[in-house]
């Protein structure tokens, strides 16, 4: 019988099995490449945390995927150089420490989640949409025009940051670890969507007045919520750069936060691994037609209005209503 | 008798309109209390005032002796207000035991809780079991709001009222659009609740006011004209002159 809960098992089951099979068969891209779904998938269970469970269409996820990227690529080519990034009240010149990393990562991204959300979230709908997209192209301009840190061209990091000794240059050490980010993270939403909390965030979806009648205040619920999404996808962002050693501001582009919406419509909305569907089938559809041709993009807008138009659940949605008219 | 609300020369100004012109009543402890009025009388007005979506120009309102004329309408659900309102509003994509649950949740400031799980029963299970009882919707609890019938959803937004555990019911016409028979079963669940909670009832339907209410108060352009019970407002002259057109 398939539910959505044996479509998430057999995801996460393959995944894993995949990237084993590779390390067998000596295949280090796919591994990178699952790496990739799996980091792709974080930011955007992040995103659907307030887009699918509040319907909060933020469409500025990339400035808290791009923060979570440059605080680790600031922190490792610190730590890299032996140069002080601070020197008051105390010298600190970075580390390569993913513990402190991710420490830090969650701090910043948020703080800035709290920021933006107490701004944007006084507005709705459309509103909402450019106001998120406003600050994200904010700091992807500033971070552009940021000489210090390679400004349009970025820079690299040349090695992974450490974790408890292991050896995260491995590429399937470092998926693991990735697949571990996203268990926590999967398991944190899950219990988050079925708290009390989490029917107080979906109630605030569908009907304002009557969640403020019942003495909820929405938008404490929303700002927490924004929160929490803010800092899971800038996670996904210090996984990011670490993955590539890189860092560039193409992370805090506009097409990022669009990309994090295409793999939750695509996934399912509102379906707590609709994202990891849809990243997977984003990132194997791109490797596959972009093979054949660079305007591979074309098919991919085929396949978003399909799913608009006939598929509003998406994969897993697709799925399911299929089953149940068999 | 205890008096849960009181209004206290309660006055409402739009430029040259008077909407509430030196209103005085109360709920008592027990009691379904009906306020009635010719359309435009100030009935909106008023409960907007009393909910705090709107700001009197003076006066007073006090609930069960704390003065709450200035706190805001969250404030004052916290302190024992509910209402449902004259649209049915419940959450359709919740089920019934959700819609209720929400509620719950509310009141007991649960909504803060990121661990426990909703599913688990655990959550006021017994509580909002009695409710569901009470509004006679229990068998239908994981029935999704949308596929409620208008009475069934008038059910609920009682429910959802009593999940608040409330000081007082206010009950903005309940019975619009309902038919005989479900308009009967209502009556039957507001007689079963009065005496936990009393309930302000606005209503057109003057049959139901007339059967229901122990006590009724007629508003006219603004003003209470009459208050009593339904024999001594039936044959009140000024109301039968002011609202019931037979002068």
């Amino acid at each position: 019988m398939i539910s959505e809960k044996n479509i998430s098992y057999i995801s996460l089951i393959s995944l894993l099995l995949i990237a084993i099979f590779a390390e067998y068969f000596n295949e280090p891209y796919l591994i990178t490449l699952l790496s990739r779904i799996i980091i792709f998938s974080i930011a955007a269970i992040g995103l659907n945390l307030v887009l699918g469970f509040g319907n909060l269409i933020s469409f500025g996820h990339a400035a808290f995927f791009g923060l979570g990227g440059y605080i680790s690529g600031i922190l490792a080519i610190h730590a890299f150089n032996s140069e002080l990034l601070i020197s008051w009240p105390f010298l600190f010149s970075g580390s390569n420490n993913s513990l402190i990393i991710w420490l830090f990562t969650i701090l910043f991204c948020s703080l800035l989640a709290l920021l933006l959300g107490a701004l944007c979230l006084r507005t709705s709908g459309v509103y909402f949409i450019m106001i998120t997209l406003a600050f994200a192209q904010m700091l992807y301009y500033f971070a552009i025009s940021w000489p210090s840190y390679g400004g349009e061209d970025g820079f690299s990091i040349y090695v992974r940051s450490t974790l408890f000794g292991i050896n995260t240059m491995q590429g399937l050490n470092f998926f693991l670890i990735c697949f571990f980010w996203l268990l926590i993270i999967l398991f944190t939403i899950n219990k988050v969507v079925k708290s009390p909390f989490g029917l107080a965030l979906r109630a605030t979806r569908f009907n304002l007045t009557r969640v403020k009648s019942v003495g909820i205040n929405p938008f404490k619920i929303q700002l927490i919520a924004f929160v929490l999404s803010g800092a899971i996808t800038g996670i996904a962002g210090s996984l990011y750069v670490d993955l590539n050693r890189f860092v560039s501001p193409s992370l805090l582009s506009w097409q990022m936060s669009g990309e994090f919406i295409v793999f939750i419509l695509i996934g399912g909305l509102g379906r707590i691994y609709g994202p990891l569907i849809g990243a997977a089938f984003f990132v194997t559809f791109e490797q596959f037609f972009g093979s054949y041709t660079e305007h591979w993009q074309i098919f991919l807008g085929i396949i978003i209005i399909s799913t608009v138009l006939f598929a509003k659940g998406g994969i897993i949605g697709f799925i399911l209503e299929y089953r149940k008219n068999e | 008798m205890n008096k849960i609300l009181q209004i206290i020369d309660l006055k409402k100004n739009f430029g040259a309109i008077t909407a509430s012109n030196n209103i005085n009543f109360c709920l008592e402890t027990g009691e379904i209390h009906a306020l009635i009025g010719p359309n435009g009388a100030g009935k909106s007005t008023l409960i907007k005032q009393i909910m705090g979506e709107m700001k009197q120009d003076s006066g007073e309102i006090i609930l069960s002796g704390i003065n709450i004329s200035n706190l805001t309408t969250e404030d004052r659900i916290h302190l024992g207000f509910a209402r449902s309102f004259q649209i049915t509003d419940v959450i359709s994509d919740f089920t019934i035991f959700q819609n209720v649950l929400l509620a719950k949740i509310g009141k007991e400031k649960k909504f803060y809780n990121f661990y426990s799980s909703i599913d688990s029963g655990e959550l006021t299970y017994e509580e909002i079991k009695t409710i569901l009882l009470k509004i006679d919707l229990w068998d239908e609890r994981e029935k999704p709001a949308s596929l409620l019938s208008h009475g069934e959803r008038r059910q609920l937004e009682i429910g959802i009222a009593l999940a608040l555990n409330p000081k007082l019911i206010l009950l903005d016409e309940p019975m619009a659009g309902l038919s005989l028979d479900k308009i009967e079963k209502m009556k039957l669940i507001f007689n079963q609740i009065k005496d936990d909670v009393p309930i302000l009832l606005i209503e057109h339907n003057m049959d139901v006011v007339f059967s229901i209410a122990d006590r009724i108060s007629v508003l006219v352009n603004g003003k209470i004209i009459a208050s009593g019970t339904s024999s001594e407002i039936k044959s009140n002259s000024d109301v039968k002159e002011a609202y019931l057109g037979t002068a």
